[in-house]
């Protein structure tokens, strides 16, 4: 076994010198603060924008436990499970989001964006960790949702209560329209019916903004409905009618069908009008039973 | 297209937080109805119909106090023979299906389609359901 002489030695520390500093000159100018850590979790190198984002010094974070930089506010749970548990399975991983209150800066949001860096040639084993500062952008984001859905309630209580009044006024003015329909000039009727036709454009405008702006807003519903639950309210809605005329509702198994529930329940409360013969003699009233 | 013979002038009372609907309402009701009285909310409607047994009642659906779907169902619990027309300003299905699921019998919205209620009213005394088209 040959041993290497001190100018071999030499040379091959330099060589790892030159490119550690090539390393760190890349690393440094990349915008986003980057971190590498060793097997251990230990920092091995940290870019200059890390430094400046986090407001930490090169002493309290290089060769310090990823856990420990800073006096511990990297402690963050949810780094844990990235480091411990989702890297080693998939090697790598992008946009783990990631928030947390550092006591010198404040509450940050971050996206991570981590990879395994194995070198085969010396079993040496990294981790390249690239975080992105989104606090502004997720603030700005958040405050433009809150805003369009304030703009939403707006448009929809705005609308809503403006619909009263108009439906008043249109109403009003129908009512004049009909009254005087006989009586008055021409022009007038026309000019009525202008302002009838003026009220129900702004009318379909409301209807326009409120269904742009309502949370809920369905047309007619079609879903598999179980005839015997239509029939069941139906039932209940006619309960009095149905024992005063005495008489008995036998239902027997009904299906499952694609149908609007309310129409439903109109449609068998309009079957079941209790059917009856009135006696034009005697004024009586039978009951006959029928069948649906 | 209104209905040409209808037999009485059914008594009738306006359950509405809006008083300009309340002035409105009686002026379309004028051929077939006759308001006994007037309620600012259901609650209210359900002490004057206790004390007055109309034949029917306009509910609208966001009132104080009570609103139209809660006193729809006082009314069928209690009141079951008189008959519940619920006239609103929302046009959504859900409210729709509320009202009718709450007791009532028929469902007009307001606006145009208020010209509708005296079909509504032939059609829930003669005890079918109607929902306006509009």
């Amino acid at each position: 076994m040959s041993e290497r002489s001190d100018s071999e030695t030499h040379e091959i520390e330099e060589g790892l010198r030159d490119a550690l500093s090539y390393t760190e000159a890349i690393v440094d100018t990349v915008r986003e603060p980057l971190l590498v850590l060793d097997r251990e979790l230990r920092v091995t190198t940290a870019s200059r924008a890390f430094y400046q984002t986090f407001g930490v010094s090169p002493k309290a974070t290089v060769q310090q436990f990823i856990y420990e930089v800073g006096n511990g506010e990297w402690n963050i749970p949810d780094l844990r499970i990235l480091l411990e548990e989702v890297l080693p399975q998939h090697k790598a991983f992008q946009d783990f989001e990631v928030a947390h209150t550092f006591p010198a800066i404040g509450r940050r949001v971050m996206l991570l964006n981590a990879r395994q860096l194995i070198r085969a040639s010396n079993n040496t084993e990294h981790i390249l960790l690239a975080i992105e500062d989104i606090t502004e952008r997720k603030r700005i984001s958040d405050e433009l949702v809150r805003s369009n859905e304030d703009l939403q309630r707006f448009a929809y209580v705005a609308a809503h209560d403006l619909r009263s009044p108009l439906n008043s006024g249109l109403n009003l003015l129908q009512l004049l329209a009909r009254q005087t329909k006989d009586t008055s000039h021409e022009g007038d009727a026309q000019l009525l019916d202008l302002a009838i036709a003026n009220f129900r454009r702004l009318g379909e405008l409301m209807e326009a903004i409120l269904a742009y702006s309502a949370v809920e807003n369905a047309p007619q519903r079609r879903t598999v409905v179980s005839l015997e639950d239509p029939l069941k309210i139906a039932l209940q809605n006619l309960q009095h009618h149905i024992e005063s005329a005495g008489a008995t509702i036998d239902a027997r198994a009904l299906p499952s069908v694609s149908t609007d529930r309310t129409q439903m329940v109109m449609v068998f409360q309009n079957l079941m009008r209790i059917p009856s013969e009135v006696n034009n003699d005697s004024g009586d009233v039978n009951n006959s039973s029928g069948r649906m | 297209m209104e209905p040409t013979n209808l037999p009485k002038r059914y008594r009738a009372i306006i359950a509405d937080d809006d008083p300009m609907f309340r002035y409105t309402l009686p002026a379309v009701l004028q051929e077939a109805c006759e308001v006994i009285a007037e309620a600012e909310n259901g609650l209210a409607a359900l002490e004057a119909a206790e004390a007055l047994h109309p034949d029917l009642v306009f509910l609208d659906i966001s009132m104080p106090v009570l609103d139209g779907f809660q006193a729809a169902v006082q009314f069928r619990r209690n009141l079951p023979t008189i008959r519940i027309i619920v006239v609103s300003s929302h046009s959504d299905n859900a409210y729709v299906e509320e009202a009718f699921l709450s007791g009532a019998q028929a469902y007009v919205t307001k606006g145009s389609a208020l010209f509708q209620i005296p079909e509504a009213i032939e059609a829930v005394m003669g005890g079918r359901t109607f929902r306006a088209s509009y």
